[in-house]
C-alpha cells in the first residue's frame, strides 16, 4: 500500500490533482444521465461527474455557471451568453438538460447558463464525450443534466444572499409528501446592478438585470406499479442597457426580456418485474424581445424578437431479462419551430427517432453498455449514433474503462433558414435552405450585378448540409487504494468532421458579401484528465483536477506541413512562413487547466468551509499577425487563477449562516476577460423547516 | 569537351556567387548582377478622384496627365489597384496574385495573368487585403494586406515585376498595437508601402540580371 501511495503522489506532482471531492466518496450514488434510468454510479462503465447539493451549498453557488466553472475539464466561455466548453468543444456541442429534458433558446449556439438557478437541485450530472446514442443532436461533446429535488416529507426552506454589486438572491421551497401525493414548489428571484470594468465607456460591462424562476413538481403514486409526475418551470429576466444609434450616435435605451418555460408530465408503469414502460411528454418555449428606444423622447428606434418552441412525446420500454441483462427501447417525435425578426415566417422542423440500449453484466467484473439512436429529419441526412462502453474491475480498487461513441449536432435553424441583411453594414447571411432564393432576389433587385463574375459559388450547391459529427474514444482508469483516497484518469480523443462554417457566396454591388453555411473543417481535440480526492484529516478533504488539451484544425495542420500558411512580421510587415511548432490550435482553448479545492466540514459543531483555486492556462484570443491562425505569443491571453473561499455555520440544523468571497485577489482583465467580475463578497442566511413526523417516512 | 563544359559552368557559378555577394567588378565577361528589392514608402493614394500612377522602370510616380500613355504600370486610389491595360489604360500590363513568400519567388509565372476589366486584375478585398470590419477581435475597420500574397505583374511594356504590399497606413506601422487598434491614434490610411523587384531584361528571372 505504501508503494501505491507513492505512485499516486508522484503522478500528482506531475499532473496536478483531480476533482470532485465529496461526490466520489459516496459510492452508491444514483445517476440517470448515462442510461436514462436510475443506475448506481459505481456500476456504470461511463464516467459521470456528480456534483451534489451539499457541495453546491458549500461553494455558495447561485447559477449553473458558478458550479461548472470549478469542475475539472470544463471551461466557462462567453459568446452571446455564458456557456460551457467541454473537451475543447464550444458550448453549442453540449446538451443542457433539466431532469433529462433539453433546454432550448440558444443564441449563436450558446445556451446562457446564468438562466439556471441551482437553488433547488439535488445534483448536477456531467457526462463528457458524446451521448447522442441516447439524446440525439447537440450531445456531441457532452451532457450536463440538472436533477431537481423530488418532493419528500414535509419541509420548507428559505434563503437570502446579498453581496457586491447589490446582488440579491432570494429563494424559497416547499415540499409536501403524504401517502400517494407529493408536491413541491420553488421560487427564486435574482437581481444585480451588474458591473463596469471600464468606466470610460458608456456601456456597462454587465448591465443591471433581475430574473425570476418558478418551479414546481407534483407526483402521484397510483399504485406500487404506476407513478405519475408533472414538473414545470418558468423563467423571466429583464435587463436594461444602453446603446448608440448607428446613424448618428444618439443614446438609446435597450430593454431585453427573456422568458422560457417547460412542462414535463411523465407516466411510468411497471407491468411486471421484467417489464417497465415510461411515457414522457415535454414541451418548452423560449422568447426574447429586445426593444430600442431613443433616450431623449422615448420614441421607437428598433426591436427584434426570437421565439422557439419544442414539443416532444416519447415512449421508453425497459425489459429486465434478468439482473445481468437489461434492454431499453425508446422512440419519439420532436416538433420544433422558430419565429424571429431574421427569419421569413415561421420555420418548422420535425425529427423522428428511435433508440436502444443493452446493459450487459456477463461476469461480476465486467459491465458493458451498447446502444444507438437513429434520428430522421427531412432537413439533413439521417443520423445513426452508436455508443459502446465497458468497464472491467481488475481488482477491488482498480477498474479500467473505455468507450467509443459517435455524436452529432444537426444544423440549427440559423444555419438552415436565416435570412438576414445587415442594413447598417451591408452584408447578407442566408441559411442553406434560403440561399438560392435569397441570391436570386438580390440579383432581381440589382444588388448583385454581373452574376457570372460576382457569384462566387453556385448557391444551389449549398442545399445539402450535413450534421457535424464526431467520433470519440475514451479510455480511463479509476483507483481507490484506500477509503481515503480516490483517483481517476482518462484519455480522450474526438475526431470531428463536417464542422459548419460560413462562406462567401456572392459579392454585392456595395462591395460586401453574401454568406451562407457549409460543411468545412475537420478538427480534433484530445487530452488527458486527472482527478484525485484525498480525505487527508478528519473533516478535511482535498481534491484536485487537471486537464491537458490539444484542439487543432486538421486542414491547418496539413497546410503547415506544406508550408503554405503565412504571417506578417509585426515590425516590418514582411511576409514569413508559419512553422508547425508555432501552431497553438483553436482559439479560446487552454492547454492546461487545474483546480485545487479544500473542503472542511464538522457536523458536530456545525462549521464548514472551503478554499478553492481554479487556474485557466493561457489561451488564444485573436489572430494579430495576419496568419488567420493562432501562432504568436502576442495572440494569447495569459493564464490566470481565481480563488474562492466560503465559511458557514449551521445552528441546530435550522439556521445556516454563510459568508464568502469569490475572486479573493480581485483579478480582472477589462479588455479581454470582461465576463470576470472583480472580488465579490457575500453573506447568506438559510432557514430549514422540517416537520418532525415526516422525518422517518 | 565534356570536362571543359563543366568547368565553364563551375566558373560561371563561382562568378555569380562572387558577383552577387561582393559585386566584384574586375571581370571581363557579361556581368551577372543580383536583383535587389526596391522599397517604396508611403505612396500617397489619398485622392478620391485620380489614381496615383507609378512606373517600376523609373521607380517614380508618373504625373496623372500621362494617364493615357504607357509611361505608368500601376495605379492606386484608396484600396483599388489598377494596371495599365484593358479598361484602365492603353498599355499591355497584366497581373495576378501568387501565393508564397516574396524572396522565394525566383521565377515569374508565364501564365495566369489577367488585365483590368469589369473587375480589376488585382482583386482588392479578399485579394491583396482583408477589411477587418466590425471584427470582435483585433483592430476594427482596418485594411490589412494579406500575408503570403505576392503581386506579379507584366508592366506596360511587358517586363516582369513582383510586388509585396506591406502597409496601407502612413509610416508602415505595426498593426498589432493598441495605438493602431484605436481609431483616433491610428496613422492615416491610403499610404502604400511596398517593395518590388523589376526585371528590366524581359526574362522571368527575379534573382539576377546580366549587365
Amino acid at each position: 500500500m505504501r508503494y501505491i501511495l507513492f505512485v499516486i503522489g508522484l503522478s500528482n506532482a506531475f499532473l496536478g490533482f483531480g476533482q470532485d471531492s465529496l461526490s466520489t466518496q459516496e459510492l452508491d450514488e444514483v445517476v440517470v444521465s448515462a442510461t436514462r434510468s436510475e443506475r448506481s454510479l459505481s456500476e456504470l462503465p461511463v464516467p459521470v461527474t456528480v456534483i451534489t447539493e451539499k457541495q453546491i451549498k458549500s461553494m455558495g453557488s447561485l447559477r449553473l455557471n458558478d458550479v461548472l466553472v470549478e469542475q475539472t475539464g470544463l471551461t466557462i466561455v462567453n459568446d452571446h451568453g455564458t456557456g460551457v466548453q467541454v473537451q475543447g468543444f464550444s458550448p453549442e456541442y453540449t446538451l443542457i438538460l433539466i431532469d433529462g429534458e433539453p433546454l432550448i433558446g440558444r443564441t449563436a449556439g450558446t445556451l446562457d447558463l446564468t438562466r439556471l438557478t441551482v437553488g433547488n437541485i439535488k445534483q448536477v450530472e456531467i457526462i463528457k464525450g458524446p451521448s447522442s446514442s441516447l439524446y440525439g443532436t447537440e450531445a456531441l461533446a457532452g451532457v450536463v443534466n440538472i436533477i431537481t429535488n423530488t418532493p419528500d416529507g414535509v419541509n420548507g426552506s428559505a434563503s437570502v444572499r446579498y453581496g457586491t454589486n447589490n446582488t440579491l438572491d432570494l429563494s424559497g421551497t416547499l415540499n409536501y409528501r403524504k401517502n400517494k401525493l407529493g408536491l413541491s414548489a420553488f421560487a427564486n428571484r435574482y437581481s444585480s446592478d451588474g458591473y463596469d470594468l471600464d468606466p470610460e465607456t458608456k456601456v456597462s460591462t454587465v448591465s443591471p438585470f433581475s430574473n425570476y424562476t418558478l418551479q414546481s413538481k407534483i407526483t402521484y403514486r397510483f399504485s406500487d406499479h404506476t407513478l405519475f409526475s408533472i414538473s414545470g418551470r418558468y423563467f423571466q429576466e429583464s435587463q436594461n442597457s444602453f446603446a448608440e444609434a448607428l446613424e448618428d450616435g444618439s443614446a438609446l435605451d435597450v430593454t431585453s426580456i427573456t422568458k422560457d418555460w417547460n412542462l414535463n408530465p411523465v407516466l411510468s408503469h411497471r407491468f411486471s418485474d421484467k417489464f417497465k414502460t415510461t411515457l414522457r411528454f415535454y414541451g418548452s418555449g423560449f422568447r426574447n424581445t429586445t426593444d430600442y428606444v431613443y433616450k431623449n423622447d422615448g420614441s421607437y428606434y428598433d426591436s427584434t424578437f426570437f421565439e422557439q418552441r419544442f414539443y416532444r412525446p416519447e415512449i421508453q420500454l425497459e425489459y429486465f431479462v434478468n439482473s445481468n441483462n437489461i434492454i431499453t427501447l425508446g422512440g419519439g417525435r420532436i416538433w420544433e419551430t422558430v419565429e424571429a425578426t431574421r427569419y421569413e415566417g415561421k420555420m418548422q422542423y420535425e425529427t423522428d427517432y428511435v433508440y436502444f440500449q443493452y446493459e450487459w453484466h456477463p461476469i461480476q467484473k465486467l459491465n458493458v453498455i451498447a446502444g444507438g439512436r437513429y434520428d430522421h429529419n427531412l432537413a439533413y441526412t439521417p443520423q445513426f449514433s452508436p455508443k459502446l462502453s465497458a468497464q472491467y474491475d481488475i481488482n477491488k480498487w482498480i477498474s479500467v474503462r473505455g468507450s467509443f461513441g459517435v455524436g452529432f449536432r444537426a444544423p440549427d435553424f440559423r444555419q438552415l433558414y436565416l435570412n438576414f441583411t445587415n442594413n447598417t453594414v451591408g452584408y447578407s447571411v442566408f441559411g442553406t435552405q434560403e440561399v438560392t432564393a435569397g441570391v436570386q432576389r438580390l440579383i432581381d433587385n440589382g444588388e448583385i450585378v454581373n452574376p457570372e463574375e460576382n457569384i462566387l459559388v453556385d448557391p444551389s450547391s449549398f442545399g445539402e448540409i450535413n450534421p457535424e459529427t464526431s467520433k470519440a474514444y475514451n479510455l480511463g482508469v479509476k483507483m481507490k487504494p484506500t477509503e481515503k483516497l480516490s483517483f481517476n484518469a482518462g484519455l480522450f480523443r474526438n475526431d470531428i468532421r463536417d464542422l459548419i462554417d460560413t462562406k462567401a457566396v456572392a459579392q454585392k454591388t456595395n462591395g460586401y458579401f453574401v454568406y451562407s453555411y457549409y460543411n468545412l473543417a475537420s478538427v480534433f481535440t484530445q487530452g488527458v484528465e486527472v482527478d484525485a480526492t484525498w480525505s487527508l484529516l478528519k473533516d478535511f478533504s482535498l481534491s484536485a483536477g487537471y486537464q491537458f488539451l490539444v484542439a487543432k484544425d486538421k486542414a491547418v495542420v496539413d497546410k503547415l506541413e506544406e508550408g503554405t500558411i503565412y504571417k506578417r512580421d509585426p515590425e516590418t510587415n514582411i511576409t514569413t512562413r508559419v512553422s508547425s511548432e508555432d501552431y497553438g490550435g483553436l482559439f479560446n482553448r487552454s492547454k492546461h487547466m487545474f483546480n485545487v479545492k479544500l473542503f472542511y466540514e464538522n457536523a458536530a459543531s456545525g462549521w464548514s468551509g472551503s478554499v478553492r483555486a481554479i487556474y485557466r492556462g493561457r489561451y488564444g484570443y485573436a489572430d494579430l499577425n495576419n496568419s488567420t491562425i493562432l501562432d504568436d505569443d502576442s495572440e494569447y491571453i495569459d493564464g490566470y487563477a481565481t480563488f474562492n473561499v466560503s465559511v458557514s455555520k449551521t445552528f441546530k440544523e435550522i439556521l445556516r449562516l454563510q459568508v464568502g468571497c469569490d475572486n479573493l485577489f480581485d483579478f480582472t482583465d477589462p479588455q479581454y476577460i470582461a465576463a470576470l467580475p472583480g472580488r465579490l463578497l457575500w453573506v447568506s442566511a438559510g432557514f430549514s423547516l422540517v416537520s418532525k413526523k415526516n422525518i422517518n417516512q | 569537351m565534356k570536362y571543359f563544359f563543366s568547368l565553364n559552368v563551375i566558373v560561371l557559378l563561382t562568378a555569380t556567387i562572387i558577383l552577387s555577394s561582393c559585386s566584384d567588378d574586375d571581370d571581363n565577361g557579361p556581368k551577372v548582377v543580383a536583383l535587389k528589392a526596391l522599397p517604396v514608402a508611403d505612396l500617397n493614394s489619398v485622392s478620391t478622384k485620380n489614381y496615383t500612377l507609378f512606373s517600376f522602370d523609373k521607380n517614380a510616380v508618373v504625373a496623372n496627365t500621362d494617364s493615357a500613355t504607357t509611361k505608368w504600370d500601376i495605379g492606386f486610389r484608396g484600396t483599388t489597384v489598377i494596371l495599365n491595360s484593358g479598361t484602365s489604360g492603353p498599355g499591355n500590363a497584366a497581373g495576378q496574385i501568387v501565393e508564397g513568400i516574396f524572396d522565394e519567388l525566383l521565377i515569374a509565372p508565364t501564365e495566369g495573368f489577367a488585365v483590368d476589366g469589369d473587375t480589376k486584375a488585382i482583386k482588392g478585398s479578399g485579394g491583396w487585403y482583408t477589411y477587418t470590419g466590425d471584427a470582435p477581435t483585433g483592430p476594427k475597420h482596418a485594411i490589412l494586406p494579406n500575408a503570403g500574397k505576392i503581386i506579379v505583374l507584366k508592366t506596360a511594356d511587358g517586363k516582369y515585376v513582383k510586388v509585396e504590399i506591406l502597409s496601407y497606413y502612413l509610416g508602415n506601422p505595426n498593426t498589432t498595437t493598441t495605438e493602431f487598434a484605436n481609431l483616433e491614434t491610428r496613422p492615416e490610411s491610403r499610404f502604400y508601402t511596398f517593395r518590388y523587384i523589376y526585371q528590366a531584361d524581359g526574362t522571368t528571372n527575379f534573382e539576377t540580371t546580366e549587365k
